[in-house]
This record gives structure tokens, sequence and C-alpha cells, in this order.
């Protein structure tokens, strides 16, 4: 029996619009709607994978409070050594985030307080609980005391712009490049999947260097540097929307190939594991067309890419943050990348709780889909419960 | 079965790639000049004395990937052998232990595999002020293991069920004893597999925290090379010779290890086998 969508137990009369998903919820007991919807398998999975997540999130951020504190001294020491007035910052001169002694005295004064370490431990971990949920993410001293959450928040979105859209097409692509690959002539069909392996194995960052160096240098075609010509100021005129789009485009590129290329792997394996399977041998006997053939096999081995997505995902938000660095793209990595050079904790910490939320929300959204897709899941709900 | 490995093209030919760089890094550096001296002059392209040209500071490109392929592949050692110690064990006593251990282990396991490896290593690279190559292969090590972890509990989940297991407990063999000397010999050829991918990944993962100024600080190392090309706008002035060899290397040294990884799961893992 298929169980019924779990959407109907918002409705009050769902039970009567499924006799079958009433009895079995009698069966177990169960008899008001309200308990009825958090006993459905799929809310149950829902709720099992939100806490999950829930649990991740909360694992992170206390990482990032336990480790400026294991380490030895005063973690507000310890982040402003290289600012201190008069000591060398990284590249031997002097440090980006120097400042006067009166700024540095504020500044360490700020973090203190920021976070509270007067405090016994346990108070102070509170505490960062209380500013985390009041999305205080504290000062950044590399950009002059503005809220860490803030800018950020910023940067946060030129991610996405660029995550979102590659994983998507990519997605797209690299199916369809992988599954139309694998059922082409043995030559080119490995030469489709070492041509892939290559692409998905490089170093995003590596290959954005090198269409820097073709598309920008030798051709000309596009900028190598920031996200608006520097000329412009941000505004919302069309001009300036296809300023930005022209330096979009190379970071875009260098992330989308190498994306296809990992689809394309995994399409194009899975693909072949299908075209040996016992239904497809069956019909290939019956004369199916290949057309049609590739159109079954298609359907089961995009299964295990849904499930792809989340280590893409999580593999994607690396590269991408190195991407970003290269190309000037004002995103979280070049943010990171600043505040590693200014030695500037509070904002690189906000950087990676950021980082780490859009991955596991992104992850827990591919696990709902995925919930949704699969109707062996949801049927192996049903009978686990 | 090893002897099939032997004859499979495929995995010679990755092994063959695969050893040339890894002998190149370990015989290389005997032969090249020193990498950290002004020899020429800044920024030649690559000429019959210079191979592979000059970088900005007039030193040997050639000398810097060949003791770059070097510190690459140690990293990757370290970070190979920790975090398959790792991965073995919690894979072993979570699949092995009935109960809440078990399931502890597992959560664990999955917990830290949903993080994002880069970002991860990221903050935790940047508390250090002096980064030592061993340092970088054990954070790496240190957050690579679960998705090893993960394939082992699977293999233990099965294998602990097998009769020599239940012969060991019988005889009254401790538990330890047998999760590392009944079980795991029996996983040898697949932990192999891991440690290859796993060098391989570590390798990438050191790169990538090179690229944003976080890999070893007393070493040349592939990202690196990458980091300063970078650094100095290679691309911006065209010298392709000190950004295109290195990632080719890196690129190179992952799919090769990947293919012999598939390679030998092809052979090895019994449900795959196609022979």
């Amino acid at each position: 029996m298929s169980p019924t969508p779990f959407w109907l137990f918002l409705r009050p009369e769902a039970k009567t619009v499924n006799d079958a998903a009433a009895e079995k919820v009698k069966v177990r007991g169960v008899l008001h709607g309200g308990v009825a919807f958090f006993a459905h398998p799929f809310v149950r999975f829902l709720v099992s994978r939100g806490t999950f997540y829930l649990l991740a999130i909360v694992a992170g951020f206390t990482m990032t409070f336990f480790i400026p504190r294991l380490m030895p001294g005063n973690p507000v020491d310890m982040m402003l050594r290289p600012a201190q007035p008069g000591l060398p910052g990284l590249a031997g001169g002097a440090s980006p985030a120097v400042g006067r002694a009166a700024d540095f005295a504020r500044i360490r004064a700020a973090l203190e307080e920021f976070f509270g370490l007067d405090k016994p431990l346990h108070q102070q971990y509170l505490v960062f609980w209380q500013r985390l949920f009041r999305g205080d993410l504290g000062p950044s001293f590399a950009f002059s005391m503005q809220p860490v959450a803030e800018i950020v928040g910023r940067a946060l979105l030129f991610t996405l712009v660029l995550v979102v859209p590659v994983l998507l097409l990519s997605f797209y692509l690299g199916n369809y490049i992988g599954a139309s690959a694998a059922i082409s002539q043995r030559g080119v069909s490995s030469l489709v999947y070492y041509g892939s392996l290559f692409f998905a194995q490089m170093p995003f960052y590596w290959f954005a260097m090198i269409l820097s160096f073709l598309l920008a240098l030798k051709a000309g075609l596009f900028p190598f540097y920031g996200w608006h010509s520097p000329e412009l100021l941000p505004n919302w005129s069309l001009s300036f929307l296809m300023n930005v789009a022209w330096h979009y485009a190379l970071p875009f590129l260098a992330l989308l190939i190498g994306s296809i290329g990992t689809w394309t792997v995994g399409m194009w394996s899975m693909m072949l594991y299908e075209m040996r399977s016992d239904y497809i041998l069956y019909c290939q006997q019956l004369g199916f067309r290949k057309r049609t053939l590739k159109k079954y096999a298609k359907r089961n081995a995009m299964l295990p890419q849904y499930t792809g997505f989340n280590l893409v995902l999580s593999g994607l938000i690396g590269q991408t943050v190195i991407t970003e660095v290269v190309f000037g793209w004002p995103g979280l990595g070049s943010l990171g990348y600043r505040a590693i050079l200014s030695r500037d904790y509070p904002l690189l910490m906000g950087t990676f709780l950021v980082t780490v939320v859009v991955v596991l929300l992104g992850n827990f959204l591919m696990d709902i889909l995925y919930g949704l897709i699969d109707p062996r899941i949801r049927t192996g709900y049903v009978e686990r419960g | 079965m090893w002897r099939r490995l032997v004859r499979d093209g495929q995995f010679l030919m990755a092994l063959g790639v695969v050893g040339l760089i890894v002998g190149v890094g370990v015989l290389g550096p005997r032969f090249v000049r020193n990498p950290h001296a002004f020899v020429w002059l800044p920024n030649q392209p690559p000429s019959r004395q210079f191979l592979l040209g000059t970088d900005p500071f007039g030193r040997d490109v050639l000398a810097r990937l060949v003791v770059g392929i070097r510190t690459s592949l140690l990293v990757g050692v370290y970070a190979g052998l920790i975090g398959v110690a790792l991965g073995v064990t919690v894979g072993l006593v979570s699949g092995y232990m009935k109960g809440v251990a078990g399931e502890t282990l597992n959560l664990l396991t999955n917990v830290v595999m949903v993080f994002p490896v880069l970002p991860v290593l990221i903050i935790l690279a940047a508390i250090f002020e002096r980064r030592s190559l061993v340092l970088v292969g054990t954070i790496i090590g240190v957050v690579s293991w679960p998705w090893a972890a993960r394939c082992i509990r699977a293999q233990v989940l099965s294998l602990r069920e097998r009769e020599f297991v239940r012969l060991a407990k019988i005889s009254g063999d401790r538990h330890v004893k047998i999760a590392f000397l009944e079980i795991m010999p029996y996983m040898l050829a697949y932990i192999v597999m891991v440690f290859v991918l796993m060098l391989g990944g570590a390798i990438g993962a050191e790169a990538g925290i090179s690229m944003i100024g976080l890999g070893p600080t007393d070493a040349v190392s592939l990202g690196n090379l990458l980091f300063w090309a970078m650094v100095h706008e290679a691309t911006r002035v065209g010298h392709w010779w000190t950004f295109l060899p290195p990632g080719l290397v890196l690129t190179l040294l992952t799919v090769f290890s990947l293919i012999m990884h598939k390679r030998m799961d092809q052979i090895f893992n019994p449900r795959l086998r196609t022979w």
C-alpha cells in the first residue's frame, strides 16, 4: 500500500479521503488527526533529519566557541597579537589591521566585552548562543568595527549567486551529458568519461586561473578581477547589472565546467550499471528503441545523483571559496581570505558559521526533496513504522 | 586477485603515472637547483637552461615544482595515515559494537561528515601561526576520516556475523582483539584503497588551504606555488609557466589515484566484480 501524502493530514477531511490511511492510523492506536500528522512516516522522516542537522549545527557552533578558548592564553590576545602596534604582520611588514595604540585598546575592549571573558566558561557559552540568536557575530576590526553579521550577509549573497545557479545548471547538463555519453560508442563514451574525470578532479581555482589567462588576457573578452568596473558606482541600472554579469562570467564558467564534470562522472557510471541490469537487457531483447532504453535507465540512474547533491554542495562551496579569491568576487571566500590576511578572527568565525549553515540547510533541503522523489524511501519508512 | 590487478591495463597505466610523479617527488629534489635561491633573471619564460622558466624572485620554477611535489606527497601521506587510522578505528568500533556506543560513534561520523571540509580546514589551520608540514597533514587527516569510517563500518556490519567471528567469541577472545586481528585483516585490500583515495584527497585539500595562504609555512608545496602565482597576478601578466604545471601535476595525481582506486575496487569488491 502506498502511503498517504502527508499534507492530506493537514486537511480535516483527510481521514475520510483515504480510508486505508485511517485504518493504518487506527491500527497503530493513534486516533486523532494531530497525532496522526506526527505519526506519518514522512513527517517523522522530516523530524529525524531536522533533529540531526540541528545537532550538527550546534556541534559546529560549539566548535567555533571552543577553538579560540582552547588555545593557551587569552583568546582576545591571541586574535590581536598580529594587530598589536609594533609587531610584524603576516608578510613581515605592518599588518593590515594595525592601528594606533588608542584604536588597539578600543578593539581589545570591544572584543573582551563581546566574548565576556570575565565570566566563567559556561556563562560565556550561554552569552555566545544569546548573541547568535540575536544575529550578533561581533565586531570586525579589519572593517573598522562594523558588525560581522552585516558584512557576512552581504558576502553570502554574492556566494549564493555563484553557487546556486552553478549547482542547478551543472546538475542538469552533467546528467544529460553523462547519460548520453554512456550509451554512445565506446570511444566517445570513454573519452567523455576521462575528460569529465579530469574536470571533476582538477582544482577549480586552477582552472579559473587558466580561464583567466586564456579568456581575459589572451582573448581580452572578460575582466580579470572584481565584481564591477572600478569607474562605476553600484546601482540598479541595466548598464551596471550588465557590467556585473560581465565580471560574473569567468568565475561562473570555471565553477560550472568543473561541476559538470562531477555530475557527468557519476551519471556515466550509474548509467553503465543500469544498462547491464536485467530489466534493460529484457527490454533490449524485446527490441525497444535505444531512446526508450535510455529513458528507462536514466530514471533509475538519476536517484543516486540526487543523494550526490549533498557531497557536491560541500565540495563546491570549498572550491567556490577559493575561486572567489582568484577573481576577487566579493563572496564569503574573499571575505574569509581578507579575514585571514588581517587575522580578523571574529570575521573568520562569522564567515565560517554562515558557510556551515548554508551547507547544512542545503543538505536538509536535499534530504527532504530526496524523500519526496524516491518512492523506496517513502514506503520504506511506512514499513518500518 | 593481485595477479589480475597486475594484468589490468588501466590500473597499470594509472600506477605508472602516479609512480612517475611519486618518483619525481622522491628522487627529483637531488637533481634540481636550490628552490629558494635567486638563480637567473626574474620572470623568464621556459628556456633550454630553465625548463619551466623563473618566478618573480628569479627562482627556478622546475626546482620549486619538484620540491613542491615532494612536500605535497608528504602532506598527503601524513594525512592519509592519520585519516585511515582514525577512519578504520571509528569504523571498526562503531560497526562492531552494538548498542549506544556504536550508535554514538556512527552519529559522530555522520555529523562530522556533513561539514564542508575546506572551511573546517581553514579555521583549524588559521589558529596556528606557524604550520609545519606534519601539522598540516595532521589537520587534514583529522578532518577527512568520516567517509572512510562509514565505508568500513558498512563492511564490518556484515563481517561481524561471519562464522570465524563467532568462533573467536566462543574461544573467549577479547572484543578488541576480534575487531583488530580477526575482522580488520579481512579488509586490508580495502584499507589500502581507502589510503590511496585519501592520499589524493589530502593533496587536493593541502592545495586548497595553501591557496589562501594557510599551507605549510616551512616548505614549498604545489598549492603554495599556485598561491604565489595568484598573489603575483601571473594570469594578468601572462606567466603561464608559474601556475600551469603545479595544477596539472595536482590534477593528474588525483585523477590517476582515483582510477587506481576504481580498478582495485572493481577487482576486490565482489559486488562489482564482472568476471
